[in-house]
């Protein structure tokens, strides 16, 4: 099984912009989709330190040697991604909340949200390959 | 209510061999054993593909259609299973270990007779107990409450979770993204816009058919194509076939216990959700070697590793419509399909299906019983053409099929959208197989979300109210504490697994 981190970042993104978004609807709307997003953040948290894990062993199943401080800082980074991906997806969530409620062009609101999410997707990217030095995919 | 359910079982007997609605089953049958034989091709993309085309079709030749398109597609993947060593669908991995090197052995045609009459008797069992188990399933859905049904769902995805072992927490993250996915649209109480991004196309949600059709049949097509294989099984002609079909047939009478025991595995493992053919066929196998005085053929060409395995999966068709009919959960891909089909002509499962449509469940179940036996026949028959069909070049059948998904996801609501949809369907579908994400969570999750949520309220109303008493409503407690099993399961198999590995 090759151990991708393209996916899970995809879905938290979009988990996180859901979660976000789903502040701007009434507390009725919001039930279904808050509680299945913020439970997709915290599941998809243990899957992405697993695929990180997996990754700092060698081909052989070791251990790549790092000190206990820089692992335990890692692993923090880690396991905060979800919340990181949340505050990203805001950035998504904040054009679809505007929308709800100034009623922005939907034309501009769906271009501002692509780019928004590519730029979250490119952030998580940039966090994962320079402070873990873990490369995606 | 036994009265009742043998009168709908005749009357959809009937409805069944009547003229012309025989050429329905009859038609599906053949259609998806074209199909289900190409590797890695299973019936549901054919299934996705004709949903949008009989929309505007009765109900009842939809019914006779898709109890056809899902029995035809189960027995064909054997066949390569045992010609190539390659296995059509995921439960055939199990009949190749033993199919293949008899094929080798110049007894294609004993193993092929074999798994045909085991697929086809086996299936047979499945269907018996799923007749058998009609009565009950219509009084236990009158105990169901909303707050039952919603946690019937809870339980149906958990279930699909626990059941994907290593892979439960992404079953479970695919499950929130199909209730994720499913949300999109009007909330069906307020009426608000949810996630429209102010898309006309998704006002009213995220249609199955797209969905459907993305994730199965198009991503399906883009694998095919990257695979770099010149035809669909990676070979360039059809192989020889030798041995005798009568042969293959008497060794399911000469170890008919082992038939027997295969076939009740099969239909145990069914009526779990998630749980699907593969699992049964290997259970199956394990069975059958684990009760072998000599175990020592097992894997070099013995019979009963293609009989054990063939006749689990078959019986599991019958009794995995048991989930789908009463409660609305679907477990494998199939049958997701086939609940699409169902609501979409209006034909939704549970109180109603199991009371005034219960003809229409019979229809369903015969036609399922007379497809799995056209199957096995005509797979004997025809064995030859059909495993000549296995050398298809892909750039033939590839850009037909997706140019037949757009098609058909166009069709479905008449919106250009759709295409659009069904094709990003396409590309995660493409990618969650690539990296071993389920996806039978997600359309399950899809399917089911709306009742989920309706149920969820209606529940939370219910309490509100303090209406919800859960001292007299014991089927409730029962599910919510297998519910709550379903998901500390893989938990505590992981923390058992590395306990022992330490």
């Amino acid at each position: 099984m090759t151990a991708s981190l393209w996916l899970p970042i995809g879905f938290a993104v979009t988990a996180g912009a859901a979660l976000a978004a789903s502040f701007a609807l009434s507390p009725t709307a919001r039930l279904v989709p808050a509680v299945a997003s913020a439970t997709m953040l915290a599941l998809l948290g243990v899957e992405i330190a697993a695929v990180v894990r997996a990754r700092r062993r060698s081909p052989r199943g070791e251990r790549t040697p790092v000190s206990a401080g820089r692992e335990a800082i890692e692993l923090l980074w880690v396991a905060s991604l979800p919340v990181v991906a949340t505050a990203l997806g805001l950035v998504i969530g904040l054009p679809v909340f505007l929308f709800a409620y100034l009623k922005l062009r939907a034309g501009v609101t769906r271009w501002i949200a692509a780019i928004a999410a590519l730029v979250c997707w490119a952030v998580l990217e940039i966090v994962l390959r320079r402070v873990l030095g873990v490369s995606v995919p | 209510v036994i009265d009742g359910t043998i009168g709908a079982a005749w009357q959809g007997l009937t409805l069944v061999v009547a003229w012309p609605n025989i050429l329905y089953p009859i038609a599906g049958t053949l259609l998806a054993m074209m199909v289900a034989v190409l590797p890695g091709l299973s019936g549901v993309t054919l299934m996705a593909l004709a949903i949008p085309f009989t929309l505007g079709w009765e109900p009842l030749p939809v019914v006779l259609l898709f109890g056809g398109l899902v029995g035809g597609s189960t027995f064909m993947g054997s066949i390569t299973a045992i010609l190539f060593n390659i296995p059509g669908s995921g439960p055939s991995a199990a009949t190749l270990l033993d199919g293949h090197p008899m094929a080798r052995q110049g007894r294609a045609r004993t193993a092929i007779g074999c798994a045909a009459f085991a697929s086809a008797l086996g299936s047979t069992v499945g269907i018996l107990v799923l007749i058998a188990l009609v009565p009950l399933m219509r009084e236990a859905i009158l105990l169901f409450g909303a707050p039952e049904l919603l946690m019937v769902t809870i339980l149906g995805l958990t279930t699909i979770a626990a059941i994907a072992g290593q892979a439960a927490g992404r079953a479970l993250i695919a499950a929130g993204l199909g209730l994720l996915i499913a949300s999109v649209g009007q909330d069906p109480r307020t009426g608000e816009p949810r996630f429209t991004l102010g898309a006309e196309a998704l006002s009213d949600g995220v249609g199955v058919i797209p969905a459907l059709l993305g994730l199965f049949s198009m991503a399906e097509m883009i694998e095919l194509s990257l695979s770099g294989r010149l035809t669909i099984s990676g070979h360039a002609a059809a192989s020889e076939l030798g041995g005798s079909v009568r042969e293959g047939a008497r060794a399911i009478f000469t170890h008919f216990g082992l038939f027997l025991r295969s076939a009740l595995i099969g239909t145990g493992v069914g009526m779990v959700p998630g749980v699907g053919g593969t699992i049964a066929s290997f259970l199956a196998y394990g069975h059958a070697v684990n009760s072998a005085r000599d175990r020592s053929a097992f894997g070099h060409g013995e019979i009963r590793g293609v009989l054990a395995p063939e006749a689990a999966h078959d019986a599991k068709d019958g009794a995995s419509l048991v989930p789908v009919l009463a409660f609305g959960i679907p477990g494998t891909e199939a049958t997701a399909a086939l609940l699409a089909a169902l609501t979409l002509h209006g034909l939704a499962p549970g109180r109603d299906l199991m009371t005034t449509g219960l003809p229409l469940v019979f229809v369903l179940i015969w036609s399922l019983f007379l497809s799995n036996w056209i199957t096995s026949l005509v797979g004997l028959l025809f064995v030859r053409p059909l495993a000549r069909l296995t050398v298809l070049r892909v750039q033939v059948l590839a850009p037909i099929v997706l140019v037949l998904a757009g098609l058909g996801a166009f069709l479905s609501e008449l919106r250009r959208a759709d295409i659009v949809i069904a094709g990003m369907f396409g590309v995660l579908g493409y990618f969650m197989k690539k990296h071993g994400w389920p996806r039978v969570p997600l359309v399950v999750a899809l399917l089911v979300g709306g009742a989920f949520e309706l149920n969820l309220h209606i529940t939370l109303r219910l309490h509100a109210l303090g209406r919800l008493d859960l001292a007299g409503r014991p089927i409730l407690i029962v599910l919510s504490l297998l519910a709550a099993i379903s998901v500390a399961w893989p938990v505590l198999r992981a923390w058992r697994e590395r306990t022992r590995s330490r």
